[in-house]
């Protein structure tokens, strides 16, 4: 059920989720060696690089074409051009992306002349993609579909195509825990006989180059579906959008259906399940009255739409919480099953007002760093995990997927408990 | 042109920018501390979104609000947006200020900001409306003092009772210490002035209305604010660090922080105040009951010998203890790459030669000078001349010299606590020469296994350094604590 914008009603806006620039960005940012140049002003590479680097100190991949108001009146084109020059020389990246902002957009800057100019005059051969349109247009979603398309212009033609291998589409490697998750994921699929092709974002651009050789793309959480779709019109590659591997039961339809696509029997994927079960029941031992603690708890989840579902699903299923609603910061792909097993009022793109609200009710909060400041007035743990999570880090080599996964939840939920949750 | 914009696109990466955005986030971080005050970000909703992180101190806020302009208002403008956003607010919020602080589209599209105000009003918008919009100036904190400025100019009137006695402090949070002037405060009410208000934190519209009200603001850096309510609220202005170094002799004229700082700060407080006598009497008082402490420690350190960072104004702690606790700089380092996007040259000879004078006027000899140096050739120099210790400020790396068995103290986390006061000044000084006299260096720091020389690394420091200060500030910066002063 989705509940009508009240801030519609109200006559302001107080945003849930980054623009199309910023899902642009993630995806760019995601590729291995991908130098992102932002063609904007300062705010917005300044923002764009703190919701990176609280997480990462060492990524340096994000860059400032200098653009300064004067620009708007005559263009900022000779900056980007020194920009990519620059770029090009001090770091010899794989790929340069370049992303235009609302003001080069409204401007009208040529950004395909300047890149032209680049490689006839200054000798650039780094790879150059480039975003055009600034934020106003579209959203989050949209912004990180249309910069996996651009990227797709480096996929070559396969000289043939490696069975039992899959793209692995949609992780986002900047999202919370997710190079963890990408190497569960990578660990579980080897383990079941299938090699992992390409992983985009996350791979670099060899990946990108051999998306054409798999034989199954695999949208993990539904983002990335564009590119799944234009690989299998220009290649016949077959994808499927599969749910994210939080919890027991979402890692075995995870499973289930890459192997089912690839014709390995199932039960060789609940083997593989089986084989962590001890593992999970020993640590429950431990963790016994906690979890016992959190039934019926009510949750709040704000999140992506691909890692809330299965969020979702499994605090229902697996540790006993009840969702009552699940708020999303984007609308999930058309192709994605959105049906969750038990009942909750699903919300898409609700106002901040309709968020806090929720959290009001409720007694844990599953959300991002944003969500911080309302919480803690309200004496409500907020458990992070949705984009951007800037106050906490993850250095350690725990998954949150996959039954592994299932671990470092129970972790991370009673430890935050723990820690926000003592009323003064 | 302006050059330090030109020169951004070539020194990539230009990571401190990541602390010193544009307009909105410095506008944001002045709206955050006024209490009772609603920011209505004018711009589309994916600016709003991560001008919610605060970059000055990571404050992340609870409200964003916004206007949502999409690219049909690009083309036909937001103004109606604007204004009913304004009357929504309000009506939602009853704030007694609301800021429109204004994104790269409206500027561009060139939305009537002005017009949409009076519309607002005429919709029952009755508390005053701030206007942050197009920014005309190019100083790297221009949000801030845009803000300021429109503060003052629409917010303050000018004082119909001026008390010739009262007093305004102002300090940001991030400019070292923020509110830490507990002490200040004090000194200033024990001469027998008062003391305004303190901002900039936790304020509320009527503080800021009563700004105009004191004779005198102190503030922490002169800034194109504090030049603007010199001329247009004809206040008299003291700042504790004078960035303007032109004509000096001594780079010590314009810095009143630090034990001898705080006692000419006084001295110009009272004059300002025509009180002179008064805070005379405080400083010789304060000074004679301090003096022991202070000399206890000039007794320790005195025979220490520094290496020191140059200076464009005596902030670093290393530098005031040359001043108050006679220690000696015998090599004076000077890292100028990123000076000459903003020098000439020539002005960064008068720099150099300021910088060795002030040195020559306080030790009686000019210490031996480093020009760029690599990190070897300042533990082979320092090795040479005998240094205790080298003090790094934002452009050095410590971790390169202790690797190497050499003693780094790395100052600006400790300038951090570093303002006008005695009590302060010695608290600083004596976590200073706890470091300096330490017999226990650290031996293995982790930091010391990152490469340094590559190729992504090279200019990572100052990044660094940056990024280390808003960490600190998150755990460090708290609520002054009360101190029996």
């Amino acid at each position: 059920m989705q509940v009508p914008n009240v801030d519609a009603l109200l006559g302001f806006y107080d945003p849930i989720a980054g623009c199309r620039v910023l899902g642009a960005f993630r995806a760019f940012h995601g590729i291995k060696r991908c130098f992102t140049i932002i063609h904007a002003m300062t705010g917005c590479h300044s923002g764009f690089m703190l919701l990176r680097l609280l997480q990462d100190n060492s990524d340096v991949k994000v860059l400032y074409c200098g653009m300064h108001q004067d620009d708007l009146i005559y263009g900022a084109e000779h900056r980007l051009l020194k920009a990519i020059v620059e770029a090009h020389r001090m770091f010899h990246p794989d790929i340069l992306a370049v992303i235009e902002g609302n003001a080069s957009s409204l401007i009208g800057d040529d950004l395909e002349g300047v890149v032209q100019k680049c490689q006839e005059r200054y000798h650039v051969k780094t790879p150059i993609v480039i975003l055009k349109g600034g934020g106003h247009l579209h959203d989050h979603k949209a912004g990180f579909e249309e910069a996996l398309l651009a990227l797709s212009q480096l996929v070559r033609r396969p000289k043939s195509q490696s069975p039992r291998s899959v793209n692995i589409v949609g992780v986002k490697p900047d999202d919370f825990r997710a190079n963890q998750d990408l190497r569960e994921i990578r660990r579980l699929l080897r383990s079941l006989g299938i090699r992992v092709n390409a992983v985009i974002p996350g791979g670099g651009l060899n990946d990108i180059k051999r998306l054409s050789s798999a034989v199954l793309t695999v949208v993990v959480g539904g983002d990335g579906v564009e590119l799944a779709k234009h690989l299998e019109r220009e290649y016949g590659i077959p994808w499927i959008i599969t749910p994210y591997p939080y919890g027991v039961g979402e890692t075995q339809r995870f499973l289930n259906a890459i192997a089912g696509e690839l014709g390995i029997p199932r039960e060789k994927a609940d083997q593989l399940i089986e084989e962590d079960m001890p593992m999970l029941r020993e640590e429950v031992k431990r963790v016994q009255f906690y979890l016992k603690a959190l039934m019926h708890a009510p949750a709040f989840i704000l999140g992506d739409p691909g890692r809330s579902f299965a969020l979702a699903n499994m605090l229902h299923h697996e540790f006993m919480m009840e969702i009552p609603t699940l708020a999303l910061q984007y609308a999930p792909a058309k192709e994605m099953p959105q049906e969750l097993s038990y009942s909750s009022t699903i919300k898409i793109k609700p106002s901040r007002e309709e968020i806090y609200g929720d959290i009001a009710k409720t007694s844990v909060a599953f959300a991002s760093s944003f969500e911080r400041e309302y919480c803690r007035g309200m004496n409500i743990p907020l458990v992070r995990f949705a984009y951007p999570v800037v106050d906490f880090i993850s250095l350690t080599t725990a998954p949150l997927v996959g039954v592994r996964g299932v671990v470092t939840w129970i972790e991370h939920i009673v430890n935050t408990i723990l820690l926000e949750g003592v009323k003064p | 042109m302006n050059v330090v914009y030109d020169l951004m696109s070539i020194v990539i990466p230009f990571h401190r920018q990541t602390g010193i955005p544009g307009k909105v986030a410095g506008a944001l971080f002045v709206a955050r501390n006024i209490v009772d005050c609603i920011p209505v970000l004018h711009m589309p909703a994916g600016c709003a979104y991560h001008r919610r992180l605060i970059p000055f101190n990571l404050a992340i806020l609870p409200h964003a609000i916004c206007t949502n302009l999409t690219e049909t208002d690009a083309v036909f403008g937001g103004e109606e947006k604007l204004i009913d956003a304004l009357v929504a607010v309000y009506k939602w919020y009853h704030p007694a200020m609301i800021m429109i602080i204004t994104g790269c589209t409206p500027d561009i599209v060139g939305d009537d900001i002005g017009e949409c105000v009076e519309s607002a009003r005429k919709r029952g918008v009755e508390c005053p409306i701030i206007v942050v919009s197009n920014v005309k100036f190019y100083s790297l904190s221009r949000g801030i003092n845009a803000a300021l400025i429109a503060l003052t100019e629409n917010l303050m009137e000018k004082a119909e009772c001026r008390h010739d006695r009262y007093v305004n402090i102002f300090s940001l949070s991030f400019h070292g210490g923020g509110l830490n002037v507990k002490e200040l405060e004090s000194l200033i009410k024990e001469a027998g002035a008062a003391i305004n208000h303190v901002y900039l934190y936790h304020n509320t519209t009527k503080d800021l209305k009563e700004f105009p009200k004191a004779k005198l603001l102190i503030a922490d850096y002169s800034t194109q604010w504090t030049n603007f309510v010199k001329d247009h609220l004809k206040m008299d202005v003291i700042a504790l660090h004078n960035l303007r170094v032109s004509g000096l002799k001594n780079l010590f004229d314009c810095c009143l922080v630090g034990f001898s700082g705080t006692s000419r700060l006084l001295l110009e407080i009272g004059k300002a105040l025509n009180m002179e006598g008064e805070f005379e009497a405080i400083a010789r008082k304060k000074e004679a009951l301090l003096r022991n402490k202070l000399e206890k420690l000039r007794r320790k350190l005195s025979n220490m010998k520094l290496a020191l960072p140059m200076q464009l104004y005596v902030g670093d702690v290393g530098w005031l203890a040359l001043r108050d606790l006679g220690v000696k700089c015998d090599l004076l380092i000077m890292h100028t790459k990123s000076l000459e996007v903003e020098y000439y040259e020539s002005e960064l000879k008068k720099l150099i030669d300021l910088n060795l004078k002030t040195i020559e006027e306080v030790q009686g000899y000019q210490p031996e000078l480093l020009i760029n140096p690599s990190p070897e050739e300042v533990v082979s120099k320092s090795k040479r001349l005998g240094i205790d210790a080298v003090v790094c400020g934002y452009r050095e790396n410590p971790v390169r010299y202790a690797a190497q068995g050499i003693k780094a103290i790395y100052t600006p986390l400790l300038n951090f606590s570093l303002k006008a006061g005695y009590v302060t000044a010695l608290n600083v000084y004596e976590k200073f020469a706890a470091i300096l006299t330490s017999s226990n260096p650290c031996s293995k720091p982790l930091l010391s296994l990152l490469d340094y020389e590559g190729e992504f690394r090279r200019d990572l420091s100052s990044f660094w350094s940056d990024m280390c200060k808003f960490f600190y500030e998150v755990y460090h910066v708290k609520e002054p604590l009360e101190q029996n002063y």
